[in-house]
Formats: C-alpha cells, structure tokens, sequence
C-alpha cells in the first residue's frame, strides 16, 4: 500500500566514534515514528565501524516498528566501508 | 547406506539443475561481456561443484566428464584459453550434456550408447582444448576454435581418441581437515571503540596480509536506536583470510584488542583436533560451525565428524542443508552416530574435500537462502488460512460480547494474522527474472535456427508472484515468444526493405497491476493481419462471413482451438495447436490472455495472472441471508443504486456514473434469490483488465480476509463463481468470479453503446 515516497533523512560529515553520539541523538530525534525513511548519506565524508553500526541501529529502529529504512545516495567512503563488511545491501534484519 | 541417500540425491539432482541453469545464464552472458572474472568464476564454480558432489555420491561418468570441462575452464581462468564463442557454444553443450545426464540420474534410465558417443565427442572436443595449449603458447587461442569447429564427432578432432573417462580426483592430503586459508572469528567487545580502536581498520589491516576470501558480518548485537550507546561497539566478524603471513604476524593485528574481543583462529590445514578445539573454544559451536561451512574453511564431513560429538543437537537441520553444495541433510547425519570419525570412501572424500574450498558463497545473500520443501510451504499456508478464519471467529463474538477490552485484544490479534499472512504468502513470492533469463537462451538459438538475428529486452524481471503460477507458466511463455520469433519477427531482408532495423526485437515485460501481475511479450514485427484472421474464421465456419467484428474480438480468434494463419507451417511453430492451449493453461491460472497489435509495428501479448493463489483480502457483500466475496483489489467504489432503476421495476440494466456508462448485474436476479429486494440496495463498483462494471447488492458488509478454498468439480462450470471461502461463524460465502462476470458485461456494452441507450442513461 505504501506507494509514498519514503522521506529522507540527511546525514553529513564525518559519522565515527567523535561524532556518533551526536548523530545517534539527532537520528532518534528525527526518525519520527510512521513514516519509511530513506537515509541520505552523499555527504558523510568519513565512516567508521560506530557509524556502520549507527545505520544498522537506526534500520533496525524502524523494522521494530514495521517500517522501512532504507540507504539513498552513498559517498563515496560510505560505499567503500559497507562494501569491504559485506554489509551492502544492508542484511535484511 | 542410510535410506536418506535417496533424499541427498534428490537435493543433489535440483542443485545442480540450477547450477547447470547459472552456468548457462552466465555463458550466454559472456557473450556480451566476453572476459568478465566474476562470469568465468560462476561458470567454474558450477563445473566444480557438480564434480564435487557427484564425487560423494560415486557417480563416476558425471565426475569424469565435468572433470575435463573443468580443467579446461581452469585453463580459461588463468588466461591461457580465451573464453570465445566456439568454446562458449562448446561448453554450452557440455551443460546441456550434463543436463541429460543428470535427468538420467533423476529417471534412473542408463545412458545409451548414442549417448555415450556424444559425450565421448564432447571430452575429446575439451581435452583437444587442452592438448592444443600445452603444445602452443599461451598467448594463441586457435585452439579452441579448432575444437570447437568440428561439430559432431570424435573422430574431427585430431589431438585426441578415446576419451579418459577414468581421469581420477585429486586425492586430498588424508590428515588435513580444514582449508587452506585461515579462519578467524572476532567478537569485539564494548569497549574497544572507545580505545581508540576501530574494528574496520583492523580488517583492513588483515586484508594488507593476505587476501579475504569471504567475510561475514555479525550485526544481530546491534540495538535498535533508542538502545544504543552509540560509543559501544555490537560488531564481530568472521572471515577466511588465505594469508602467506606466518602465525605470529597475523595474531600480532589482534595485539591493541586482545583484552576486549573474543578472537578466534583456525590455523589453514588445521588437523581434526585443532578444527575441535576452535570449535569447542567458541561461546557458541553450532553458529560457529555453520560459519566455518559458510567461510568454506571446512569441508562437510569434517563439520559432521564434528558437530557429532560437540552439539548434534544444536545444529539446526536447516543450517546443515543449507551448507554445502549437496550436503547429506541432518538426517542423515544421525543414524551413523557411533562412528564419527571414520574416513568414507576415498575417493568421495577427496572429491568433496576439493569441492569445498572453491565453492564458498561468493556473496552472503546467496548464504542466507534455505531450501524448503514446497509441501511445508503450503501446510504453513493452510495453517494460516485457519487462523485466519479462526481468529474471524474469535472477533466475531467479541464484538458480540461488547467487551473494549476483548475487541481491542482481537483487533491486535488480526492485525497481527494479517501481517504473519502477508509473510507467509511472501515466502513463495519469486521474481520471475528467472523464468525470463532462461529465454535468453531460447531466443539464442531459436534465432540462430530461423536464421534471424533477434535482441531479447528484459524488463521488470524483479516483480514478484506465486512460485506455483511461476511454474506453470514457462510453458504457455515459450509457446508465445517462439510464436512471436516465427511468425512476429520478419527475415532481415524484409525488415530492411521496410525502413525497419536488420535485428528484430523482443521484449518481456512484467509489472503488478491491482492485484493481477501482468506480463507482455511484445515483438516489433509484421503485426497480425486482421483481414486474414478473419477470413480464415470465416472458413472454418467460426464466424458468419459479414459479421462486424472489433479488433480485439478479431485478435481473440487466434486464441481459438484449431486456429492457425501461417501458410508455411514450420518446425516451430503454426500447427494450430497452441495458442488454444496457451489460452486454457492461462485460464488454469484464473488469469487471462490478450492481443494487441498494429500492421507492421508489432504485436504484444498480454498476460494477467492472479498474485496468489491462495488468500487474498476481500469485499463482502450481501444479498438477501446469503454473503458474496469480491477481490477487493478489483473493487473501485460503492454507491447507492438509484431507486428509479430498483430491482424489480423492469428498468434498465445500466446507469450514468458521472457521465459514463456503467453497465450493471443484479446479484439477486443473476443467483436467481426470491424475495422482495430491501428499500435501499448498493452497487459495487469493480474493475478488471480496464474495464468497470457494477454489482447491484443488498448489504455492503466490509473487508475481510479471504481463503480461497476451491469449488469441487461438480460446481466448475457454474458462471459468476470463482471459488468459497468459510467465515468467522462457520458459514459459507462464494466468491465471484470477476473476470468472468466483467467480461460478460463488456461483451453486453458494445450492443449498448450506441448514442439512443446512453441518452436514455442519461434521462434517467
């Protein structure tokens, strides 16, 4: 049923172990709680295993909730790290 | 020998049809990207998995044959052969040979002599690659061609005679168990981000000694957000890293984590000891067994001998299938318990040893899939289907017992079935881009036998419908796509004389349409030739010479039995018979089949098929003390039935909805129900292949969900019903066939639709 376009949730600069905490507050902040969400990452220029695990928490937050959570534009540098874990596409659960 | 070597052959036999299918959608793919690494891979990958299984089960012919094929990929793998199209149609071949051979294997029938002879030409065809290669240097790949010229006989190809079938395995070095790489498992505790430690690196790290083979994610630490401490790391992998690096070195990257993660290592060659002492340091052997398989650094019947002693019970039977290529399924591993480390034959050892460390999953998606029995499947939707009706059951008297509490319970408790429903029902959801690639092939060689050059065009090969409709669809497809290569695609000569590009064109199509999957075959040909249809109906009596006919009436003739307009029947096509069949297997399918054309442009066949054939959300309706489902997908709107066309008054059959003529069927008169029709009665708007119609009902009684159960034979021929669902309270409503009922009307319209009738709409 859901023919909406999912909406986007942007990230930027860096997303590793300085920043994640931040970003975490800021996610849940906004993640809202009905609507698909697509997660915009053109502009994250550094990820680190705490932002892999950050984009993990945050998919999983919305499957809880029978919703979905999904990556949009990548970054280079986020490609590249999802890449190299295995982790692109994201596992299902 | 334990009875169930009868099932592990039987996975054996599906497995490697499908792996014959992705050597043969990664052949013909080469074609279009001759050189691709990953394609030569997957084509190796099938050859040598066969070979490897076929080892376990002593089937010899099979290993012998796949063995030659094999070195001669190995050949191509290390750029000493070029993979060309001679030897591509060679292998092509070879896997079609293979095929035979293993449906042989399936119908238990001996191979004849003829057959023999064809494999023998075809080993001698691959070892000519390979007898050419050693004598000439690397960089000429003549030798292929030349094998591949000949066509049909041993005796063409000079380099060899009398085919080796007894090439034997490579005998495994007896005392290693586990692979030649290393295996390393790390769990990373919470706090080794906060020390500055970023588990990614230390991969990247280990990937600068050596080379990671496969590696494994571990995310089902993560939290969801509102849980996460996002300076925790949940991470942990495993990897098989084949490595020159000695011990030292690699165990030196864990030196800045040691105290905070549990780390893992499984030396390469490690001996049956070493491989038990890893597993049995893991917090968790049975996982850590199913991912040593996925890693490939450990063959089956090593993961047996081991998961025997540790934790039979824990290894999941679905795990253990899942494992291997063709791996003897956990019942199988049970009844030998007493004796877990005794080495099988030799030479099923040797080939499976060597099947392992090639064949690990190139990509983790592949891993994560299962394979289950189809009945299990269908028992899980039956169970379904009662809860389903069950718990209809349960909210019909709690709605009677006007309790909030145990509405609000039962509401949750169905919004609940509905979602286990909706998972339920997409476990048998496939893409159809699989039944599409196998045309790839087909159109190959169709093409090639016809003498036409012909592009296929794939398009929505992701959309998804019900494995059984995917199944029993492939036929009627291929009777369309060669009708459409025969008769469509004009020669070259003609295409080019009419201003049309030489290469013909052929597109699938397929895409969800209110609960129907379409799937069009288009072709850009001559199009169907009207007049001459229709003269041909005329000639066999099936039409009155005269009748004004639509198109889309004249388009449906083709569709009738004993209808064929070709004036050359060839070998492929333009018997006559067909078209009737395709249109009666679609029919099976409650689907329906459609022709749309244009002289010289074209034509494309239309096929509508239900999504699922099992439960679907539906409309219930009421007509005097009896209820009627309609699909609600196909249902557009409901609106009250003007009185002045009330039932009963000889009024007219049709209304002005908003300007447009809507046809319409009084369930009471078509069910032929007595009694006075109630003040006020509704009409249910529905929709179907375009066109709208109306259901004039007594009640409107809301959504429900619907199990499909079928009518018996008896009722079969009855119009307007589809099928009969049981609700909540134990009755019995039917479901009506829409299509056909739709249908009905829109053949009524057309004698409707002059001017006089819609004025006249239009006055009421």
């Amino acid at each position: 049923m859901s023919a909406n376009f999912p909406r986007p949730l942007s990230l930027n600069g860096e997303l590793n172990i300085y920043t994640a905490s931040l970003w975490r507050d800021r996610l849940l902040a906004e993640i809202g709680d009905c609507d698909d969400i697509e997660l915009d990452l053109a502009a994250v220029s550094e990820i680190d295993a705490s932002g892999v695990q950050l984009l993990l928490a945050a998919r999983r937050h919305c499957q809880m909730q029978g919703r979905r959570c999904e990556l949009g534009p990548l970054s280079a540098p986020v490609r590249e790290a999802l890449e190299f874990c295995r982790l692109l596409p994201l596992p299902p659960r | 020998m334990p009875l169930d070597m009868d099932d592990a052959l039987q996975t054996f036999i599906i497995e490697s049809r499908e792996l014959l299918q992705q050597m043969e959608e990664a052949l013909l793919q080469i074609e279009l990207q001759p050189g691709n690494p990953e394609l030569i891979n997957a084509i190796f990958r099938a050859a040598h998995t066969i070979k490897g299984s076929a080892g376990l089960f002593g089937l010899d012919p099979i290993v012998a044959f796949t063995h030659v094929a094999e070195s001669v990929l190995d050949r191509v793998r290390s750029h000493e052969l070029a993979l060309d199209g001679p030897l591509t149609a060679l292998f092509l071949a070879v896997g079609d040979q293979l095929g035979g051979m293993i449906d042989r294997l399936a119908r238990k029938v001996a191979t004849d002599p003829e057959q023999e002879a064809a494999i023998a030409a075809l080993v001698s065809r691959l070892e000519a690659c390979l007898k050419g290669k050693r004598s000439e240097a690397a960089s000429h790949p003549a030798p292929a061609d030349t094998a591949a010229v000949p066509a049909n006989s041993a005796t063409s190809s000079p380099a060899n005679t009398a085919p080796t079938l007894a090439v034997p395995p490579v005998p495994a070095s007896a005392a290693t168990r586990s692979a030649a790489h290393w295996h390393i498992a790390l769990e990373f505790g919470p706090d080794v981000l906060r020390h500055g430690m970023d588990p990614i690196s230390i991969l990247r790290y280990l990937g600068t000694l050596g080379d990671i083979r496969t590696l494994i994610p571990h995310t089902d630490r993560v939290p969801a957000l509102a849980a996460l401490d996002a300076e925790n790391c949940y991470l942990g992998f495993d990897l098989a890293l084949e490595s020159q690096a000695d011990a030292a070195l690699i165990d030196g990257a864990f030196d800045f984590i040691r105290e905070d993660c549990r780390i893992g290592l499984l030396p390469p060659g490690a001996d049956l000891a070493g491989c038990r002492a890893y597993v049995a340091s893991q917090d968790d052997p049975a996982a850590s067994l199913d991912l040593l398989l996925e890693c490939g650094s450990l063959d089956p019947d090593t993961a047996v001998s081991l998961a025997l002693p540790c934790a039979l019970a824990e290894v999941e039977p679905a795990a253990a299938a899942e494992t291997g290529a063709v791996l003897p399924t956990s019942s199988d591993i049970t009844p030998p318990a007493p004796q877990p480390a005794t080495p099988p034959a030799s030479a099923s050892r040797s080939a499976s040893a060597e099947a392992r460390p090639d064949s690990p999953r190139a990509d983790n998606s592949e891993a994560r899939l299962i394979r289950v029995d189809a009945d299990k499947l269908d028992q899980l939707i039956n169970l379904v289907g009662e809860l389903i009706i069950a718990g209809a059951g349960a909210n019909m008297v709690a709605r009677a017992q006007h309790v909030p509490e145990l509405i609000e319970a039962t509401a949750l408790l169905s919004r609940l079935v509905e979602d286990v429903r909706d998972s339920a029902l997409n476990l048998r959801m496939v893409q159809i881009g699989a039944t599409f690639n196998r045309f790839r092939r087909v159109v190959r060689d169709v093409s090639r036998e016809l003498g036409k050059d012909i592009e296929l065009e794939i398009h929505g090969g992701e959309t998804e419908l019900d494995k059984s409709v995917v199944e029993k669809i492939g036929d009627p497809l291929t009777h369309i796509v060669r009708n459409a290569m025969d008769h469509g695609i004009e020669a070259a000569e003609v295409r080019q004389a009419q201003g049309k590009p030489a290469r013909g064109r052929l597109r699938l199509n397929a895409f969800h349409d209110s609960g129907s999957i379409v799937i069009e075959v288009s072709d850009d040909g001559r199009g169907l030739d009207k007049a001459r249809i229709l003269q041909k109906a005329v000639e066999r009596g099936m039409v009155e010479a005269g009748a004004s006919l639509s198109d889309s009436e004249i388009f449906s003739l083709v569709f009738e039995p004993g209808f064929s307009t070709a004036e050359q029947i060839s070998k492929l096509s333009g018997r006559g018979v067909g078209m009737d069949v395709v249109k009666s297997n679609i029919e099976a399918l409650r689907g329906s089949v459609e022709l749309a054309s244009t002289p010289g442009a074209g034509t494309t066949v239309r096929i509508r098929l239900p999504l699922t054939l099992a439960i679907i959300d539906g409309f219930m309706v009421g007509v005097a003390g009896a209820a009627y489902v309609v699909p609600l997908d196909m249902v557009v709107e409901c609106i009250e039935l003007p009185t002045a066309l009330a039932s009963g008054s000889g009024s007219p059959d049709y209304l002005n909805l908003r300007g447009n003529l809507l046809p319409f069927i009084r369930l009471r008169d078509l069910f032929e129900i007595a009694g006075p029709p109630p003040p006020r009665e509704n009409v249910v708007v529905v929709q179907y292949a375009g066109q709208r119609a109306g259901l004039v009902v007594d009640r409107l009684q809301g959504e429900l969900q619907t199990v499909i159960k079928p009518l018996g034979k008896v009722f079969s021929r009855i119009r307007g019903i589809g099928g009969s669902t049981i609700l909540g309270n134990g009755e019995v409503a039917l479901i009506l066939d829409i299509p056909g009922l739709v249908g009905q009307l829109a053949r009524l319209r057309r004698t409707l639709s002059s001017p006089a009738t819609l004025a006249a709409a239009h006055g009421q």
